[in-house]
């Protein structure tokens, strides 16, 4: 036998080893909470860091398999090839289960280390820190227990089949499990400490102000992942769509719903210490939808077009599942009593009020969506029959919900806590109804005739409207004290209120991606073209394609057959297209990579459809214009910077001088 | 400090119940179990009937969820993905399919199938139709299964495999001499057989009765259980 250190054998005993460790800190945590030991407390934060290493040497291990080609380790020699180029190779680690649930535990250890470190000293950091170690040890025994990546493969093979073609096809899926894996572990930590709130009984607000931070940056990374996705979606899998409502993308979406319900009530709690049993409700409904989500993905259970397959971990996830929600809603209904609130509403006509609508709207579509996802496998329990949801019930229960969220999203904001000025909102809301009114007017004359693409203009107009009332109110009463002229004061009131401001940017960007949603979904022109080589297409608006020829291209680790087409706008061209189909390896079923010329007013998306050979003259083309799609991909990185801005520290309130003058004379 | 000024109105509001109990507010530490055995005061036992209420409900909630999801999880895969064709009981299109090189002395190089003619299918007899590509897992699995079948019903039933989506034929050809099968296999060329079929995923099955009409139609790879189940559908006894 071989007695040198195998990558196997590190990689396996790094999971152990972190295991142990993390069973250890959650002991430690509660024995040092339950005896107030600050030694064993403290002793359990090291330990939260030791865990962190640990899993980060058995990441480290698993990058050293993979780019030194080890088919040894079982992981590498199912997902892995050696004409892989070095970036497919790192990523490679989180292109199946395995791998995946690595990244996970990693991730979820190193927000539990730094959790550690950085949270306040106070009653609620040591439970907190039992319930995120207990997370990652879930998460570690998935890979020590279940689906161990470092299994050791004894007669290894020469070379592996590579990951999947659609994940190697396109460097999306480099970035996009990491954003979402970051949007989870992210809230996790909220959850953390709303359940250290209830077991310490300390239900008021401190939990949640202590994780803002944190709530804030994993709904940000969560909302930017299912972006990537969908853009993913668009560039690689060829039929010019990004959302399909299929179960997997509609798992996903859940726990974005709630939380971004929770991010809106959460301000509630703080201002008027109303809704605190909602908030906890939400923050734990976040959570278990993440582990639902994972479970339903991961096992198999409703039908998709995601080839996850079935899975070993799935009845695992469905006891975690089981487990959270029996525990953290179980404990939630025990301190019922202790949490509900005692404070009423004053009217419904105000922030509050309307925030309070809002989470109603988002909970409605969450369930919606949940029921529409888990219809088929209910139906199928009872009567054995198969049916299938479709996009129409998704569409149509989900679009009238998010006008109701648009038009709330205009108001919200504008109104004061408590209670409103009727004078005042009459005067707001006539502007702002006036601006969609001649919005919609507009969109009439200039062709636009369906319904949802009408109301999402006036809605448009009207959050525009909403939005300019808001500068409006926050800088016209500077300019006024302080005789000073607009920039500056906008710019000093964007640096003072910067969490206003950055809600102001993220609104704004939900409405450009609202446009691009309607543009694309109901203006989008999809056909299939057979065209003879050296042949034209004219396509709608005064666009035609030219295909020029084919071509053949050969790197180390795929095969493409593709098309030259050029793109003509008017007499004059604007682009050169290269779609082609691409083949990994040899086992794998060839997939296509359509290219897409973007401009601001509509895509031109070319797909090969079909097969390019030597011998024969003509290819058929999958082309697709849909209108304002870019819009989506722009909303989507102003929602990332909106987000930056609300999280960035407040500017020091003593101007740069005087604080100079006064460091110099201390 | 911002943070430390939060912090401290935070813990006012303990202005609700919580108060009820007196650990609360000396300690941090005191364990959930100290406050369900001992709620303290008057009224109390009617507090916590309705908090085991509650419980019941989370319980009743979350135990049917956990009854539908392990029906989910437990039930037969194959059958989750066979969804009935629109095809069943309707004649199935026509198609004519060039066969592999090593078919054609037996079965002669290209094979017809006109469901609407007469004859229907290309012997007079039942068919099984099986898509499959080289590069499918489950259907290695099925290929020794089909191929028995045609050993041991090959007078009464034509087994006939389609080839379809494969990025070359070699991979076909080194995928037939592999398992060595002996029933015709032909081309899908531009997967137009499989498109009129309707299938969405490999290998599916079709078992088709002598007058072209589509008895049942497989996705997943077939067993011996599900043709035997079949055939006895689809000959005279």
């Amino acid at each position: 036998m071989d007695m040198s250190l195998s990558l196997s054998t590190l990689g396996t005993a790094s999971l152990t080893l972190a295991m142990a460790v993390c069973v250890y800190a959650m002991v430690a945590g509660i024995l040092g909470a339950r005896r107030r030991d600050a030694r064993l407390q403290t002793s359990a934060r090291y330990a939260a860091v030791a865990v962190f290493m640990a899993m980060t040497t058995a990441v480290l291990t698993m990058q050293t398999a993979l780019l030194t080609d080890d088919f040894s380790v079982q992981y590498v020699a199912n997902t892995s090839r050696l004409a892989s180029p070095t970036w497919v190779k790192v990523v490679t680690m989180w292109a199946a289960l395995e791998g995946s649930i690595l990244l996970w535990a990693w991730l979820a250890s190193g927000y539990a280390a730094l959790a550690a470190f950085v949270s306040p000293n106070n009653a609620l950091r040591n439970w907190a820190l039992v319930i995120l170690n207990a997370v990652s040890a879930f998460f570690i025994s998935v890979n020590a227990l279940v689906a161990n990546p470092f299994t050791l493969v004894p007669n290894p093979p020469l070379d592996g089949p590579g990951p999947n073609a659609l994940l190697q096809n396109h460097w999306m899926m480099a970035v996009h499990p990491v954003l979402m894996y970051l949007g989870f572990v992210g809230l996790t930590v909220p959850f953390a400490f709303a359940m250290a709130a209830l077991i310490t009984k300390r239900p008021g607000s401190e939990w949640m102000q202590q994780t803002r931070a944190w709530s804030i940056t994993g709904w940000g990374f969560l909302g930017i992942a299912k972006i990537a996705g969908g853009w993913w979606s668009y560039e690689v899998l060829g039929w010019g769509g990004y959302w399909a409502w299929d179960p997997v993308e509609n798992v996903s979406f859940l726990p974005w719903l709630t939380a971004t319900a929770f991010i809106h009530s959460v301000q509630v709690q703080e201002r008027r210490r109303m809704l605190k049993a909602w908030n906890l409700l939400l923050i734990i409904l976040t959570f278990a939808l993440t582990i639902l989500g994972t479970f339903i993905i991961r096992s198999g259970i409703v039908s998709s077009v995601h080839a996850f397959g079935d899975g070993p971990v799935g009845p695992y996830f469905l006891a975690f599942f089981l487990l959270i929600t029996l525990g953290a809603f179980g404990l939630l209904a025990w301190r019922w009593d202790q949490v509900r609130d005692r404070g009423e509403l004053d009217a419904i006509v105000s922030r509050e009020g309307t925030f309070l609508l809002g989470n109603v709207l988002f909970l409605a579509m969450a369930f919606a969506v949940l029921l529409g996802t888990l219809f088929p496998l209910f139906v199928e329990a009872v009567s054995g029959d198969k049916v299938t949801v479709g996009a129409p019930f998704f569409n149509q229960v989900s679009l009238p919900i998010w006008l109701g969220l648009f038009a709330l999203m205009g108001i919200g904001p504008l109104l004061p806590w408590r209670k409103a000025n009727h004078q005042k909102l009459i005067h707001n809301l006539s502007w702002m109804v006036a601006s969609a009114i001649l919005a919609a007017v507009l969109a009439y004359i200039f062709g636009v005739r369906k319904v949802y693409p009408l109301w999402t203009v006036a809605f448009a107009a009207y959050n525009f409207a909403s939005i300019a009332l808001l500068l409006d109110a926050g800088v016209r009463p500077r300019m006024k004290a302080t005789g000073r002229g607009f920039w500056p004061v906008l710019g000093q009131y964007a640096q003072e209120s910067r969490r206003r401001f950055g809600s102001i940017i993220v609104h704004f960007s939900v409405i450009i991606m609202a446009l691009g949603v309607a543009g694309s979904g109901g203006y989008r022109v999809d056909e299939q073209v057979r065209v003879d080589l050296g042949g034209t297409v004219a396509l709608d608006g005064n666009y035609r394609l030219e295909v020029v020829d084919r071509f053949m291209e050969q790197t180390p680790a795929r095969i493409s057959a593709g098309v030259i087409v050029n793109v003509f706008n008017g007499n004059r061209q604007v682009a050169t297209l290269r779609p082609r189909i691409n083949a990994f390896g040899a086992d794998q079923q060839p997939v296509p990579t359509p290219d897409v010329l973007y401009t601001a007013w509509q895509d031109i998306y070319l797909s090969v459809a079909g097969t390019v050979s030597p011998d024969q003259d003509f290819v058929v083309l999958r082309v697709v214009q849909s209108p304002l799609v870019a819009w989506i991909w722009v909303g989507a990185v102003i929602m990332g910077i909106g987000t930056v801005y609300c999280l960035l520290p407040k500017r020091r309130l003593v101007p740069e001088p005087a604080r100079q003058t006064a460091l110099a004379g201390s | 400090m911002d943070s430390a000024k939060r912090s401290a109105d935070a813990a006012t509001p303990s202005s609700t119940p919580s108060s009820t109990t007196p650990a609360t507010t000396s300690s941090s530490a005191s364990a959930s179990s100290a406050a369900v055995n001992d709620p303290g005061h008057e009224g109390a036992d009617n507090t916590s009937r309705k908090a085991i209420t509650r419980l019941l409900w989370l319980i009743a909630l979350v135990g049917g969820l956990a009854g539908l999801f392990v029906f989910g999880i437990t039930r037969d895969p194959n059958r989750r993905d066979n969804i009935d064709s629109v095809l069943t009981g309707r004649p199935l299109p026509a198609f004519s399919m060039p066969l592999f090189d090593r078919y054609h002395e037996n079965y002669g190089e290209v094979l017809e199938f006109t469901a609407n003619s007469s004859t229907s299918t290309p012997t007079g007899q039942p068919m099984i139709i099986n898509f499959w590509a080289s590069w499918c897992g489950p259907c290695k699995d099925e290929a020794p299964v089909l191929e028995r079948t045609h050993r041991r019903h090959g007078d009464d039933v034509l087994v006939l495999g389609v080839n379809t989506q494969d990025r070359n034929q070699d991979n076909a050809r080194a995928f037939l001499s592999e398992y060595n099968l002996t029933f015709p296999n032909g081309i899908d060329e531009n997967s137009r057989i499989g498109i009129n079929y309707g299938i969405f995923g490999l290998p599916e099955t079709f078992f088709v009765a002598a007058d072209g009409t589509l008895l049942y139609k497989h996705a997943g790879a077939v067993t011996q259980a599900v043709i035997d189940e079949q055939l006895e559908r689809m000959l005279p006894q």
